[in-house]
């Protein structure tokens, strides 16, 4: 088949692209497993939010940029009072956190289909300009949102490296006693990394907006595409995550060449279940 | 009386480990706690520093009543905690390991006499705390604790697995802080370490506290004999 | 002593009570509330399963409407395709649901509890996707209808389009699984089990293969799942993919909560009352999903430990205190 070389590059890169995407996401579902020991089904929701709340501000204000900074900041103060009040007696219980996110996950989507409705919407591009790459024109967009995926993965990256906090929420995540008793307010440090995760799901939906279909549903693919990407980096295992992320879902892309969508999901599930066998702890567990 | 612990009784879901604690240290004090292997020791360690909760009893800590604080806010009030095991963050470095104790300053006068005391630090702050010795490793946590410039060191058998060279330079670090008026609580195995050190002696089994007394009031022979040893019950 | 077996004997009492008049209702009652009744004993049969794998073997998993879903297909394809008769296409059902709980248990059951959780409910989303996607084998969400031709169960030719037939095998069913596993937990395998959630070391060490007890829960669990999946559809004449939608996989999890985790009357419990209640609230706001969020909040929030959780400490605190003993 002609060019049909062009088309696995041209897969990959945008397979590339959308596992940075899914990173920040992912990411977000990684560290607040780490810190409190939360499976967070509604994880995928607060996704949706930042899509949605994207839709629906972008018609009034006009332009994306602004709302990477507002949307997640709004979805991050809200999320306190939820870890705060509803899911901390939870921390810790896998089990049953993922029950009482789902039932906030429930919760989320029925508001969201009464208010936003059950169409699924579109953000228009912000940029026109594309670009050629091995003999694709590819959108400019696309390597934006890709850009700042990357930055904004960098600044977290270092923010745990170099920052007290960063130090802290490492303490807490090693050894969340310990860290209590030498002194870490490890509850302020939950309730911090709780917001986090949910603004780095939320940015992820406004920069997800202008690529992805917009609806009250959209974060139930993307949950579980994340799910299977901790489990393949290992639960709280930051750097395993990311790199899953991006791996698994450049395979996605490249195997939809020869499959449908739902039959790379399998493959990819029958993956993750063949790393689950050597290595029941993820792929990156020692 | 800087720690004053008032009859507290403890359990592990249903089972009753400390049955009516009693324990006192005075301000500038050696405290040392013998026991055998499960008397408690540990954890009553851990119900000072709250991360046990007493289920009847209160502790005092400079006439304060501190049952209900978190165990953050005891280790803030000045109660720096070397545990038995989960010593350190294995996967940080010696340097992010001595920031986690360090409230705020990363230099300032604490930090400059914490490396003078522990001079081996300094040159590993960039190592990874698991890939140091043993002893190493204890006096970290040791420097770690004392980054929160505590009144109170709570020490749960620092001595375990070091070599003896180690040992007495550990009474060493210690002796000296006592000096500059640092109050000890000392969880020991190894006897003659501890009662060369100990202002005050407790003994305790089965969850009580079965001998109390001050230095030179009982020899290492009969601490054994009648306390410790494997002859006894 | 006495007053446990006093307590025990009035357990059984209570339940031929409400057998005899289960099988009354079925004589007189007339249709819409009987086929709630079927719904309900259905419902309690997963239920069952789940509070097997969950409350005495503790295995977590999210991923039953897997079980569900392949047990109401096994069920429906035999009988489209091949005109297998009930008795026929309930044991493939059964073979399909055990042989899944074999495949995905064999992965599942050493994963510790997050990556189970996690890992049996990507799987069971996933199958939805194939249900959702091969539409030509499974009808997609649209579904399949099909006829179910009388068949003899004993001397008697049933037909499940007569309302009170299909009731009464629902029953006969429900009450065989209710005895099975009575027996079972308190077989010695089931003593296993109840170790194993206690303390899973311990068992380990005193040198039992925990592997193959927890496996054989899990296997179990699917099967009698995919029974519930089954006669699920057999009573509705229909099945669609949505029987592996993700709330299969809550549902089960919601009865035992509010029920009562580990013991076998509080799923019962915990089916009729939750029912009840998605029957009313559905019919009467379509976005009940809230509630049913809210719901669970709740449960988990201020009765944990379900209703039989309650009844249990009340009465052992009645039992000790009439018998005089002291709580140590
Ligand atoms: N988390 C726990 N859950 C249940 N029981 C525990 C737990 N921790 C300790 N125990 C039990 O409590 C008792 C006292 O333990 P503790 O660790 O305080 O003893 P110890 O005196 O410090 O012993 P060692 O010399 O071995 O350190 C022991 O019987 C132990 O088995
Ligand atoms: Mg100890």
């Amino acid at each position: 088949m002609h060019g049909s070389l062009e088309t696995l590059y041209f897969l990959l890169f945008d397979g590339f692209i959308w596992g940075l995407i899914i990173a920040l996401i992912a990411l977000g579902l990684s560290l607040i497993f780490g810190i409190m020991g939360i499976i967070n089904m509604a994880h995928g929701d607060i996704f949706m939010i930042g899509g949605v709340l994207t839709v629906v501000l972008v018609a009034r204000i006009g332009n994306l940029w602004p709302l990477l900074i507002i949307i997640p900041l709004i979805v991050g103060i809200s999320a306190l009072p939820v870890e705060r009040w509803i899911l901390r007696p939870y921390e810790g219980k896998p089990l049953t956190t993922m029950i009482a996110t789902i039932g906030i996950s429930f919760i989320i989507e029925e508001i969201t289909l009464i208010f936003f409705g059950g169409a699924a919407h579109m953000v228009h591009e912000p940029t026109t300009f594309t670009v050629h790459l091995l003999g694709i024109n590819y959108p400019g967009y696309n390597i934006i949102a890709g850009l700042v995926s990357m930055i904004c993965i960098l600044l977290l990256w270092s923010g745990l490296r170099l920052t007290k906090i960063g130090v802290y929420i490492r303490a807490t995540i090693e050894e969340p006693e310990m860290a209590d008793a030498i002194g870490i307010n490890t509850g302020q440090i939950r309730s911090l990394t709780f917001a986090a995760g949910a603004s780095l799901a939320a940015f992820g939906g406004v920069l997800a907006a202008p690529i992805h279909q917009v609806s009250y549903l959209m974060g139930q693919d993307v949950i579980l595409f994340c799910f299977i990407v901790v489990i393949v980096g290992g639960l709280g295992n930051l750097m395993g995550t990311l790199v899953a992320a991006v791996f698994l879902s450049a395979v996605q892309e490249g195997l939809s060449l020869v499959f449908t969508p739902v039959n790379s999901n399998v493959i990819i599930l029958l993956l993750m279940a063949l790393i689950l066998v050597i290595k029941p702890k993820g792929m990156f567990s020692s | 009386m800087l720690l004053d612990i008032k009859d507290i009784h403890v359990y592990y879901d249903k089972s009753y480990i400390l049955r009516g604690v009693s324990l006192k240290i005075e301000k500038g004090e050696i405290g040392c706690l013998f026991g055998r292997n499960g008397a408690g020791k540990t954890t009553t360690l851990k119900t000072i520093m709250g991360l046990v909760n007493p289920r009847q009893g209160e502790i005092f800590y400079d006439g304060k009543d501190i049952t209900g604080l978190r165990p953050y806010q005891r280790a803030r009030g000045g109660i720096g905690f070397i545990p038995q095991d989960k010593l350190l963050f294995k996967k940080m470095t010696v340097y992010e390991n001595l920031l986690t104790g360090s409230k705020g300053q990363n230099h300032g006068q604490t930090w400059d006499m914490v490396l003078e005391l522990f001079p081996d630090l300094r040159e590993k702050l960039s190592r990874k705390a698991g890939s140091l010795s043993g002893g190493q490793q204890q006096m970290l946590a040791i420097a770690r604790a004392l980054l929160i410039n505590p009144d109170l060191l709570i020490l749960d058998e620092p001595s375990i697995g070091l070599m003896p060279i180690m040992i007495s330079s550990l009474a060493e670090v210690i002796t000296k802080l006592n000096g500059v008026g640092i109050t000890v609580l000392l969880v020991e195995e190894k006897i003659p370490f501890a009662l060369r050190l100990a202002h005050r002696i407790y003994v305790m089994d089965v969850g009580k506290i079965v001998y109390q007394g001050m230095a030179g009031s009982i020899d290492e022979n009969e601490l054994l004999s009648h306390y410790l040893g494997v002859n006894q019950r | 002593m006495n007053k446990i077996m006093y307590f025990l004997r009035m357990r059984s009492v209570v339940l031929i009570i409400v057998l005899l008049a289960l099988i009354a209702v079925g004589l007189c009652v007339k249709s819409s509330f009987l086929s709630i009744l079927i719904t309900m004993i259905t419902y309690c049969i997963y239920a069952l399963a789940y509070d097997l794998l969950l409350g005495y073997a503790n295995q977590p998993s999210l991923g039953q409407s897997l079980f569900f879903g392949l047990g109401a297909y096994g069920m429906v394809l035999p009988i489209i395709y091949w005109h297998f008769g009930f008795w026929g296409s309930l044991g493939v059902a059964l073979v399909v649901g055990a042989a899944g709980g074999l495949l995905v248990g064999f992965v599942a059951v050493r994963l510790t509890e997050a990556y189970h959780v996690i890992f049996t409910a990507v799987i069971a989303s996933v199958m939805l996707l194939l249900a959702n996607n091969y539409t030509p084998i499974t009808g997609g969400s649209g579904g399949l209808s099909f006829q179910v031709a009388p068949f003899f169960s004993g001397w008697i030719k049933l037909t499940v389009y007569s309302i009170a037939a299909n009731y009464f095998l629902v029953l006969a069913f429900g009450v065989a699984v209710f005895l099975l596993l009575t027996r079972l937990v308190s077989s010695p395998l089931g003593k296993v089990w109840v170790a194993i959630r206690e303390n899973e070391q311990r068992v380990v060490s005193l040198g039992y293969n925990v592997y193959w007890y927890k496996l054989a829960a899990f296997v179990a669990a699917s099967m009698l799942t995919a029974l519930a999946g089954a006669l699920y559809v057999i009573s509705l004449r229909y099945v669609s993919a949505d029987c592996f939608d993700f709330q299969w996989s809550v549902l089960p999890f919601v009865w035992v909560l509010i029920g009562g985790i580990g013991t076998l009357i509080g799923p019962i419990i915990g089916v009729v009352l939750f029912t009840l209640f998605q029957f009313y609230v559905s019919d009467w706001w379509s976005h009940y999903l809230i509630l049913f969020g809210v719901l669970i909040l709740v449960i988990l929030r201020w009765a944990p430990q379900g209703i039989m959780g309650y009844y249990e400490n009340i009465r052992t605190n009645k039992i000790l205190k009439g018998g005089g003993e002291h709580a140590s």
